[in-house]
């Protein structure tokens, strides 16, 4: 059996429609700080590799109020290359091994 | 190619200095030297007074200012790691002590009894916070950095761009146990260097040379600095993924790069990721030489081909 429906006052449907504004606004806020954060992860990516995990992001948490000193880790430059040619074991100054 | 050399020891392994103007040797020298002196006091970790040892003493979630060069080798060594996705990690320096490897290599008995040796992961790079322009870290309570993978190649870049600073032009190659650097004017032909397994070996006739006329070569390997416990041979490049010496198919891995540091890197990387090594060597441009562990030599990235030598 069912219950008759009651109307709702003026008061609860001004309250309801307060609430359903908050949701919204806090939500739109929520959405926003994690596009923030997704672009700021993205930031700190490198060649394919997330860097962003806690050297990274204490970098960015404890400077937050000053320039910011970038982490070592998030701008590292790739392996520099070099180029080697054929030599002659007669001109050789050293020797390149482990030790 | 007319060239003076001075040799010496560093770190616990041979130095040479090798200019193109023998008026050049002793002040070429007295350059490196210095460089050599300030990376010993701050980063050797078998040194109870290096700034490093310090650190590590006072090591817990607060921040240190440190030295510019301590700054350097540190950010060097996370660069590394960054670099290799972790393969080369400086936070194995609880890993290396639990190996047997506890005093400088010169001091370290080869033989002993045998030590407990369990599969455990270093704690990571990640747990080293560095902030460069402020030179100040932040290392966990618990977290032991050893510095040894690129410190050493760090000094030769460091000392061979001293040295050429000291010169009035001319040429210097800087060796520390086989981390090879060049700076200034090269001679004509290039600087040559012979390859081989240990930088102690004689340069022979036949042996595999090459020229460069810049930047770097360094060689890693799992042939020297080893010792053994309860009867197991160890070695010193520790797979941070176990945090125990490597098992890899190569044995020993040269590179040539544009600096010292990047040679470093690449070679102990390459031992540590093993079998991928070579793809990665190519698709980073880098030319090198790996042997495996039955002594077949395997060439990529432009390293020159064998039997190629000049006469």
């Amino acid at each position: 059996m069912n219950t008759p429906k009651r109307r709702l006052t003026v008061a609860e449907r001004d309250r309801a429609l307060r609430f359903r504004k908050r949701l919204t606004v806090s939500s739109g806020i929520a959405g926003g700080v994690a596009v923030v954060a997704l672009a700021a992860l993205s930031a700190h990516t490198y060649a394919g590799t997330t860097t962003a995990t806690s050297t990274t992001l204490t970098t960015t948490t404890a400077t937050s109020s000053t320039a910011p000193p970038s982490a070592s880790s998030s701008t590292a430059a790739p392996l520099a290359t070099g180029a080697a040619s054929s030599g002659s074991s007669s001109s050789a100054s050293t020797v390149s091994g482990a030790s | 190619m007319t060239v003076a050399a001075h040799s010496g020891t560093a770190f616990g392994t041979v130095m040479q200095v090798v200019v193109t103007d023998p008026d050049h040797l002793e002040r070429a020298t007295s350059a490196v030297e210095r460089v050599i002196e300030s990376i010993d006091v701050t980063c050797s970790r078998f040194r109870d007074d290096s700034e490093l040892s310090i650190l590590l003493a006072g090591a817990g979630r607060h921040e240190s200012t440190v030295s510019e060069t301590l700054g350097q080798a540190i950010a060097t060594a996370l660069r590394a790691a960054e670099l290799t996705d972790g393969a080369v990690d400086p936070t194995v320096g609880g890993a290396v002590r639990n190996a047997g490897y506890t005093v400088d290599f010169g001091a370290l008995a080869p033989d002993g009894a045998p030590i407990a040796l369990t599969v455990h992961p270093v704690p990571g790079w990640r747990q080293i916070t560095y902030f460069p322009a402020t030179r100040t870290v932040e290392i966990p309570a618990g977290v032991e950095i050893d510095l040894g993978a690129t410190a050493k190649a760090l000094a030769s870049d460091l000392a061979a761009a001293a040295a050429s600073d000291a010169l009035d032009g001319g040429g210097v190659l800087v060796s520390l146990g086989g981390d090879i650097a060049v700076a200034g004017l090269p001679p004509d032909e290039g600087w040559h260097v012979q390859i081989a397994e240990d930088s102690r070996a004689p340069i022979v006739r036949d042996g595999e040379t090459i020229a460069i006329r810049s930047g770097g070569v360094a060689t890693s390997s799992t042939t020297v600095r080893r010792w053994r416990r309860g009867g197991v041979e160890l070695h010193h490049i520790i797979d941070p993924a176990t945090g125990l010496p490597a098992i890899s198919p190569w044995r020993t891995v040269s590179v040539v790069a544009g600096n010292c540091v990047d040679a470093n890197i690449a070679a102990t990387a390459a031992i540590v990721r093993g079998a991928a090594a070579t793809a990665w060597l190519e698709s980073a441009g880098l030319p090198a030489r790996l042997v495996d562990r039955s002594g077949n030599v395997s060439r990529v990235g432009g390293w020159p081909p064998a039997g190629a030598q000049t006469s």
